[in-house]
């Protein structure tokens, strides 16, 4: 196997704090490593520097923020009136009698969308709150077997952008074949 | 030899003198006690579920991934269960190495596992984790120390790379850079931009005329000629100046 032979000049200690011309305190006198090592120590930092700009980058263009860290969203609020549309048309509160007994805040959870009666703050900001939110609907729509009544779950959301005047929006389930059978 | 190739060869010593150092890791060894409860904390809202009968899968769940593997709820709860003693197992420094990188993997694992369990401290935790299993800990202030020292064998603190060390302190300053930049510097540009097209869509139409008159280099100007054009613009700046508008009809008076 090939190997450098390199002789560290400086000691560093876990602070990464280097001690120039201190050889006298040393602790690395010699380091022999293989050329893989040496070049794989390179290519490992290389990449994890590219993902982490990369994701970097991503994060503005994308509604969740991973590894983005964009840790201060706009001071922005929502709220959020869900109502079942049954065949009939008739429209009733998600918070009223279910067909199979369900509960909103006992299917959803996380980044306040257990509770979205009340106005409060977007978490991770209104984009993400949005699709987290959608993708909620349509997760209920496909995963409340025992109702057999409703046709799809509607969502007239209101918010605040940084205090502005507010806003309404409006978010649909896809269409349920349970009501239909 | 010209300076521009001294100059980038010192760079890339410089680089390589980070990249390739070696030192002691005592003083890390104490990220390595913390981030044991702190990982605990974490998984701490999946456990009070677990206790209670619930899964990810019973409640709304989004994977990141279309691939990605779901596991069965009690495999789930296994692997939960599992990850909590490894966390506190890299605490105490009982097989550092193979429980961090296990506490680690299942933070992982379960982080991706929702969009709705993200959150900013989380992925820092993982990146912390992940550090920690790759560094060679575990020498210092460790049950694993303990019995290598109870047994007479040697413990090994000899000088190890630091490089992971360094990939996690560019972490921390990224942290930083990026949240800094995307309050400050990202907002301010959004906000400016509205306003720019607010004010362009709004403004008053002098300064309407004024901005078609100026642009590309002040060479535009509707007719060829110098007196059309200035019998143009005085016919326009009186019109403003009156507050006249122009319909098929003539120029009426506009209404307040």
């Amino acid at each position: 196997m090939v190997v450098l032979n390199r002789v560290q000049d400086y000691s560093i200690d876990a602070g990464m704090t280097v001690n120039r011309g201190r050889r006298d305190s040393a602790r690395a006198p010699a380091v022999a490593e293989s050329v893989l090592r040496w070049w794989a120590r390179r290519v490992v930092i290389g990449l994890v520097v590219a993902m982490q700009l990369s994701a970097i980058v991503a994060a503005y263009g994308s509604p969740h923020k991973v590894f983005g860290w964009q840790m201060f969203n706009a001071s922005s609020d929502w709220q959020a009136e869900i109502v079942r549309v049954e065949s009939d048309r008739s429209r009733h509160n998600i918070g009223e009698q279910w067909p199979g007994d369900y509960e909103w805040g006992q299917l959803v959870f996380g980044r306040g969308l257990e509770s979205p009666f009340y106005r409060q703050h977007a978490q991770g900001g209104l984009d993400t709150t949005f699709s987290l939110f959608q993708a909620a609907l349509d997760w209920v729509a496909d995963n409340t077997l025992g109702d057999d009544r409703t046709v799809r779950i509607e969502a007239v959301v209101t918010f605040w952008v940084n205090g502005r005047d507010p806003v309404q929006r409006m978010f649909v389930s896809p269409d349920r074949v349970e009501a239909s059978q | 030899m010209i300076a521009s190739d001294v100059t980038g060869r010192r760079g890339v010593a410089r680089v390589s003198v980070w990249v390739d150092a070696v030192g002691c890791l005592r003083a890390i060894e104490l990220l390595r006690i913390a981030v044991g409860p702190l990982t605990i904390a974490h998984l701490w809202p999946f456990l009070e579920d677990a206790v209670r009968g619930f899964v990810y899968s019973d409640r709304f769940y989004q994977p990141y991934f279309a691939w990605y593997p779901e596991v069965p709820g009690d495999v789930y709860v296994a692997l939960l269960w599992l990850a909590v003693g490894a966390a506190t197992a890299v605490s105490f420094g009982v097989a550092t190495r193979w429980t961090a990188a296990y506490t680690a993997g299942f933070v992982a694992y379960n982080l991706f596992l929702s969009r709705a369990y993200f959150s900013h401290n989380r992925a820092f935790l993982l990146v912390m984790l992940v550090g920690v299993a790759v560094l060679p800990l575990g020498r210092w202030w460790s049950v694993d120390a303990a019995l290598r020292a109870w047994r007479g064998r040697e413990i090994d603190r000899s000088d190890k790379p630091l490089w992971p060390i360094l990939v996690m302190r560019f972490e921390v300053v990224v942290v930083f850079l990026a949240s800094g930049w995307s309050k400050l510097v990202a907002a301010a540009r959004a906000d400016w931009r509205n306003r720019i097209d607010a004010y362009r869509q709004h403004r008053p139409m002098v300064e309407r005329s004024i901005a078609w008159l100026v642009a590309n280099g002040h060479r535009r100007v509707r007719y060829r000629g110098v007196e059309r054009n200035r019998i143009a613009l005085s016919v326009r700046a009186a019109t403003i100046n009156l507050g006249l508008t122009w319909n098929p009809t003539g120029w009426p008076i506009a209404p307040p």
